[in-house]
């Protein structure tokens, strides 16, 4: 009887070590896609951008966190977007908007209250609001929905904040938005990204330099060049190969400081 | 004991060797090829992988890749690329084995399968499978805020009179089906006329989107011969919105609450419009002894069961009041028209499983009406009670279907008089009573299948039965329609049908009718093409109708199923949404000709409009500013110069042009306030709707239109 039971435990272990190690390799595979993914910020080329989209759209299929799969596509076509923006591209940027927006809403019909896919949800739709501005009418207030429903689920999760800044900053005041709101929002994020820390490595974890980059933009803006450096600078220092600091922030401000010293 | 020990040891070894970590090298297998485009262009950064497995690679620049893999001979490739359909393919390799696969990807149609299966079906919205968005409806200029107006700025509209009145492509305004929520409106317009009323019943922003088709539609929708028209009013609100609009002639307030969130809430409004100001100041031609007034309240109540399931109840009440002056040569008179409407629709949608979806309804449209115009006095009442069950969703992973089964019941009460001859109104005129009391009950069947066929043609076919009690009648028709992709951004459509409808009850009244009636019937041919990218779009359509059976005026049995005719035109449709300047210009073609109720020959009816045409242009100007302005052409009606040659002449063409202006602001967050000012025939053109003879054809009146020039002003509030 004795044996049996340990060979029953036994085969147990074996046979549950099969599906230990394959959540751990998703684990592991996450990781290796986060990490794919901030390179390829860094870089700022189309094949990076589309290569850590693949290969998180090869794990879409996995069963331990198919939701958190979903999420970390659409936080690629979000990069995506920003780069299809940047080069002028409306037609690819509406196709990486619209697939973000699939993607998210699998993920949240697996997992409804999870407040990072309905904040990115919100900046998506805010992003197809500044392709077709008419849009705004109908998709203005859904994409305000979205954001207020992530900061309620997780109200200390930093990247929220700084998604409904980005928002603000080209939203008209008019309309809820401008430059002041949305520095607020950046400093209240900056706030959340020195107090919380995400323990769990496969979890999203982005955007402190990111928040401190938008910082600086927005104290350029208000002609605070020493406050902008040192917003630089900190960016720098989380992520050393920013490219968006180091190639077009940081040269701009020179500019600006050589143009108006007074500052 | 020792066996157990051996068994023991089997399973230790069988699963340290069969762990996926522990597989030997030889066992690679690799994949490659090309991927390219429907075209043959090489497609680089192309995604391939392997289904529910880790292993993938992405082409390069010239849309080669190899993909590696050990440890299973059996796998499925997937190959995705952003704007494609996902290709996917099983395969078998040995160990060792190299496989070369090239892979073809097909481009995603554009805006999903709502739209692409529907010739004739239209969008100028940007919400997909939608053809008008209540803003649409708004910003449309000439358009009055109201949907009926609007759609008439489409092709294959044509522009008969002022009014809400659709006549689509050579089809009387009779001919058009009105539905909402599934629930079938017998009565659209306010203000009624026999062509149609002056507006429709509905104000735009009780409704989530309008769905129009001018010819060749599903087996969805029947006993309409020309046209359909479905309406779909709003979902469970989720967050609470207050709305107030003054104009000139008209007050309206709308709520939405969400009482419990995403689980029930509902959206009221209610609009008074009175329009007596608008008049007076506009100084209209018509002598009004009660100005147009109405008023009209909606309560919509959505409860939400559960994750899959949802009732709706959509409660409806209308009121409207006209009384006009009567220019007659002969005497003068005073029309009287007071009409009330009421709906009831109580809705049920339950996802059954996954793919299927089943919708239920049960609606009570109740419309009463009292008439006087000089010697006629007349009440009438029509009600209608509809059940519908439908199940729609997915049969396989390619082919959806669209199935449904509809009972009504139609009751038409009149009671009072009406002059013998019904040219003649005069006070001393001889009068019939009336009191007549009919009942028609219809069942209703239809089934239908989108299904994708080769060359990447989808082809939606279906069938609809339908069985009215009266004549005893079961019809059954086909319906066809295909959409060929000629590349991602254009397609050709195609679209044949046969489409009855049945004459309302009292036609069917043994004295002032024929109790052996049978449906009429309609066949429709559509040809067309569309070109669609972002913001733009391009459509020309071409058709020819021919309609049968249809009620003639009979002297000896009042009706008989003889009357005739046949429709044909192109359609020509173009907007452009890309810039600050935005628009769209619509142009049809139409040659229509009837012998049908009391036209003595077949000639063109008075909806034979020959050239319509009509211009929108929309400029968002900085500042929050816009400016809309509109054209409108049509060819003058046809109309009767002198006895014996019918509809021989036509009136002077129609022409008008309408400028909007509206500008938008916030006072605070979440508010968004418009102010608007509309100028309608700024040119101050009186166009000439008919000439209506004496008897005896010495003098003739023109029917001018209500207004020349005139100005409305509002504003409207929303938080």
């Amino acid at each position: 009887m004795k044996k049996l039971l340990l060979l029953t435990i036994f085969s147990f272990i074996l046979l549950s070590s099969f599906s230990i190690s394959l959540a751990t390799e998703v684990d592991s595979l996450i990781i290796f896609g986060k990490q794919k993914l901030a390179l390829a910020v860094n870089t700022w080329q189309e094949a990076d951008l589309l290569g850590a989209r693949a290969f998180f759209e090869r794990l879409s299929n996995d069963e331990n966190y198919p939701w958190l799969i979903h999420y970390y596509i659409a936080l690629a076509d979000y990069r995506l977007v920003s780069f299809c923006f940047s080069t002028n591209d409306k037609d690819k940027a509406k196709q990486f908007i619209e697939d973000g927006i699939t993607h998210l809403k699998t993920s949240l019909e697996q997992q409804p209250d999870y407040a990072e896919a309905h904040s990115l949800l919100g900046a998506l739709y805010g992003n197809k609001i500044a392709i077709n501005p008419f849009l705004g009418i109908t998709l203005g207030p859904k994409s305000g929905l979205e954001m207020e429903r992530a900061i309620r689920l997780e109200p200390r999760n930093p990247r929220s904040y700084l998604i409904s800044g980005c928002s603000a900053y080209f939203r008209p005041k008019l309309f809820g938005g401008g430059k002041e709101k949305a520095r607020a929002q950046f400093e209240r994020a900056l706030a959340l990204f020195d107090s919380c820390r995400v323990d769990n490595p496969i979890m999203p974890d982005w955007g402190q330099a990111e928040a401190n980059a938008w910082l600086g933009m927005c104290q350029m803006d208000n002609k605070e060049y020493v406050a902008a450096d040192s917003s630089f600078e900190r960016a720098l220092n989380i992520n050393p190969d920013y490219g968006w600091v180091k190639y077009v922030l940081r040269p701009e401000l020179a500019k600006k400081m050589t143009q108006d010293p007074a500052n | 004991m020792k066996s157990l020990n051996q068994i023991f040891f089997l399973i230790v070894i069988f699963t340290l060797v069969c762990h996926p970590k522990n597989v030997p090298a030889q066992n690679t297998r690799i994949i490659k090829g090309q991927v390219r485009n429907e075209k043959g262009k090489p497609l680089a950064y192309a995604n391939i992988f392997l289904k529910n497995r880790f292993e993938g690679v992405m082409s390069d620049e010239q849309g080669n890749y190899q993909l590696k893999f050990k440890g299973a001979d059996q796998v499925t490739l997937v190959c995705t690329f952003m704007g494609y359909e996902s290709f996917e393919k099983e395969l078998t390799l040995q160990r060792g084995a190299v496989e070369k696969l090239n892979i073809r990807l097909k481009p995603t149609l554009i805006q999903g399968k709502t739209v692409t299966v529907s010739a004739s079906a239209f969008t100028a919205a940007d919400e997909e499978g939608v053809t008008l968005t209540s803003l649409d409806v708004v910003r449309t200029p000439g358009a009055a805020a109201d949907i009926f107006w609007a759609i008439k700025s489409f092709p294959g509209l044509q522009q008969v009179e002022e009014g809400a009145g659709l006549f689509v492509r050579g089809g009387d305004v009779s001919e058009t089906l009105f539905m909402l929520d599934g629930a079938i409106i017998n009565h659209p317009y306010r203000y009624e006329s026999p062509t149609g009323g002056y507006f429709g019943t509905f104000s735009p922003f009780l409704l989530k989107g309008t769905f129009f088709s001018s010819g060749g539609f599903s087996a969805q929708f029947g006993d309409a011969l020309s046209g359909a028209l479905s309406m779909e009013s709003l979902d469970l609100p989720d967050r609470r919105q207050v709305g107030l609009g003054m104009g000139l002639a008209a007050e309206s307030a709308y709520l939405s609450v969400p009482i419990i969130k995403d689980k029930f809430g509902f959206s009221f409004s209610g609009n008074l419009s009175n329009t007596e100001m608008l008049f007076r100041l506009n100084q209209s031609q018509k002598d009004f002894s009660h100005y147009p007034s109405a008023y009209d309240i909606n309560l919509n109540t959505i409860y939400k069961i559960n994750q899959n399931s949802e009732v709706k109840f959509f409660v409806f009440q209308e009121n409207d009041q006209v009384g006009v002056e009567v220019d007659d040569p002969d005497y003068a008179s005073h029309f009287h028209g007071d009409n009330s409407n009421r709906l009831y629709n109580f809705k049920l949608t339950h996802q059954v499983n996954q793919k299927w979806l089943f919708t239920g309804n049960l609606a009570f449209n109740d419309f009463q009406r009292e008439l006087d115009l000089s010697v006629m006095h007349l009440n009438l009442a029509d009600r209608l009670s509809q059940c519908r069950l439908s199940l729609e969703g997915e049969l396989t992973k390619n082919i959806s279907f669209r199935a449904g089964n509809y009972f009504l019941r139609y009751r038409t009460i009149i009671s009072g008089q009406v002059p013998q001859n019904e040219l003649d109104l005069s006070p001393s005129a001889p009068i019939d009573l009336v009191s007549t009391n009919y009942t028609s009950d219809r069942a209703a069947q239809y089934l239908e299948f989108d299904v994708p066929t080769l060359l990447g043609i989808l082809l939606k076919a279906g069938l609809r039965g339908e069985y009215e009690s009266t004549s005893r009648d079961y019809l059954i028709d086909p319906r066809v329609s295909l959409v060929y992709p000629i590349s991602a951004t254009s397609n050709i459509s195609a679209a044949a049908g046969r489409y009855h409808q049945f004459p309302k009850p009292e036609y069917y009244d043994p004295f002032i009718g024929n109790p052996n009636l049978s449906a009429m019937e309609a066949s429709h041919w559509i040809l067309g093409y569309l070109y669609q990218q972002e913001n733009r779009i391009f459509r020309v359509e071409c058709y020819y109708k021919k309609y049968h059976h249809l009620l003639l005026k009979d002297a000896v049995q009042n009706y008989t199923n003889g009357g005739y005719g046949y429709a044909r035109g192109l359609d020509f449709f173009a907007k452009d949404a890309s810039g600050p300047i935005s628009g769209w210009v619509a142009y049809s073609w139409l040659q229509a000709r009837r012998q049908w109720m009391d036209l003595p020959v077949l000639a063109s009816p008075y909806f034979d409009i020959t050239h319509n045409f009509t211009a929108v242009l929309n400029w968002d100007l900085p500042f929050n500013l816009s400016i809309g302005s509109s054209f409108r052409y049509a060819t003058g009606k046809p109309y009767t110069p002198a006895p014996g040659q019918y509809h021989s002449a036509r009136v002077p063409d129609y022409q008008k042009v309408d400028l909007t202006f509206s500008y938008r602001c916030s006072f605070f967050e979440s508010n968004l306030t418009i102010f608007y000012l509309a100028l309608s025939n700024i040119t101050g053109r009186i166009n000439i709707f008919d000439y209506r003879y004496s008897p005896d054809y010495q003098r003739r009146d023109a029917v001018e239109s209500a207004y020349g020039r005139s100005l409305y002003f509002g504003m409207s509030f929303n938080m």
